[in-house]
């Protein structure tokens, strides 16, 4: 039975079904399974789906349950992810011109964010509501940093906030953090790292099954035009400066969880 | 964690953050000289922007606002020598700059950490 506040999220082999041509499904399945992000309510979907009566979403959303093309997020994220090939995933080399335009245009946007808040935040990702979670679960932030003062600062801050943190400051323990479930709900992403580079662990996430629909806010030193726009044309939620003032990051976080500020330590939204 | 645990957390970073930023300071004063003598290695460039980039983003959060200025001034002066593929050499790195730079980065240092 399927309910409102539910949240569904693909599985592998929904993911798969997307990807393919001639799968067999109908139009209105094919419409639901793209509407199904992991994030979205059941009755943000029926929203979302104008053309469809609610009745329908709510049997196709059954259909696909049953057919193991989605299944509850909250039984998603409990299980560990495979990220065993995570740094063998090929990157395409460059983007259209429309998604530099785009990005571009995101960045005009963002300067006066940048000015007035000292941080960057893309808009467009930004997360309409929280992630439903389980009961006596925190949204789990996962820091990739490699100075590991800062690293057990931030850790030190987003405890106190109420979440769940894990860090990774090389390739190996980003792999480590990935595996350890449940699925990190955002990453905050350092770019220059020892033997890895925040921009490309950014576009594999992009391209991982499991990893693609994780909120990533770069959190770097690089603070050219050029980074921010290839941080934003490979994905990035949100992208902050270095040096920044805790407060802001905190803030950024919420922005993108979906939080009001008040409701971190309180895990609603 | 309770407000005054977390107040004394803070606290015990920050004065392990500054303690370790001694090392580091000390380490790229080293690095310095090698330039300046026209003793350094590609290595020894790269090693030293890439302390001057992880200070410049970090001694912020510890309270350092100065020693982060001081030492993004000097990692954009090495910057150009950085990358891989960069087509500056090391050579041709402002030696007199870049001694002034790290001069200013020394005289940010903080003060020592009681105890």
């Amino acid at each position: 039975m399927v309910k409102g506040e539910e949240v569904f999220a693909l599985t592998d082999r929904g993911n798969a079904q997307l990807r393919e041509t001639g799968t067999g499904r109908s139009p209105t399945e094919l419409e639901i399974l793209v509407l199904v992000d992991g994030r979205a309510t059941v009755a943000q979907i029926v929203q979302s789906a104008r053309n469809l009566s609610p009745k329908v979403v709510f049997e196709t959303l059954g259909g696909l349950v049953s057919d193991g093309l989605i299944r509850r997020a909250s039984e998603l994220h409990s299980d560990a992810i495979d990220v065993g090939d995570f740094f063998s995933i090929p990157v395409p080399a460059a983007h259209g011109e429309a998604a530099r335009a785009g990005a571009e245009h995101e960045l005009a946007l963002g300067v006066s964010s940048l000015r007035e808040q000292g941080y960057f935040v893309r808009i467009a990702r930004r997360a309409a509501t929280a992630r439903v979670l389980p009961a006596a679960q925190k949204y789990a932030v996962m820091v990739v940093e490699d100075e590991p003062h800062l690293a057990k600062l931030l850790r030190t801050y987003l405890v106190l906030e109420g979440f769940a943190t894990r860090t990774a400051g090389n390739r190996e323990e980003i792999l480590a953090a990935f595996r350890e479930p449940p699925r990190p709900d955002l990453v905050l992403l350092d770019v220059t790292l020892p033997d890895a580079d925040g921009f490309d662990v950014l576009a594999k996430m992009r391209l991982h099954p499991a990893l693609k629909t994780v909120p990533v806010v770069m959190v770097t030193a690089i603070a050219t035009r050029e980074a921010v726009i290839k941080g934003i044309l490979r994905g990035a939620d949100g992208y902050i400066t270095k040096p920044f003032e805790v407060d802001v990051l905190l803030q950024a976080v919420r922005t993108v969880l979906g939080l009001t500020s008040a409701a971190a330590a309180g895990r609603k939204p | 964690m309770e407000p005054d645990e977390f107040t004394r957390a803070i606290a015990e970073m920050s004065a392990d953050y500054r303690r370790s930023l001694t090392a580091k300071l000390d380490r790229l004063d080293t690095l310095r000289r090698k330039v300046t003598s026209r003793t350094s290695t590609e290595n020894d460039i790269r090693e030293m922007y890439r302390e001057l980039h992880t200070i410049a983003g970090t001694a912020h959060a510890f309270g350092l606002p100065e020693v982060s200025k001081a030492a993004r001034m000097a990692e954009s002066l090495l910057a150009p020598y950085y990358d891989a593929d960069a087509k500056a050499v090391p050579q041709d790195v402002d030696r007199a700059r870049l001694d002034q730079l790290i001069e200013a980065l020394n005289q940010s240092r903080p003060g020592p950490v009681p105890g």
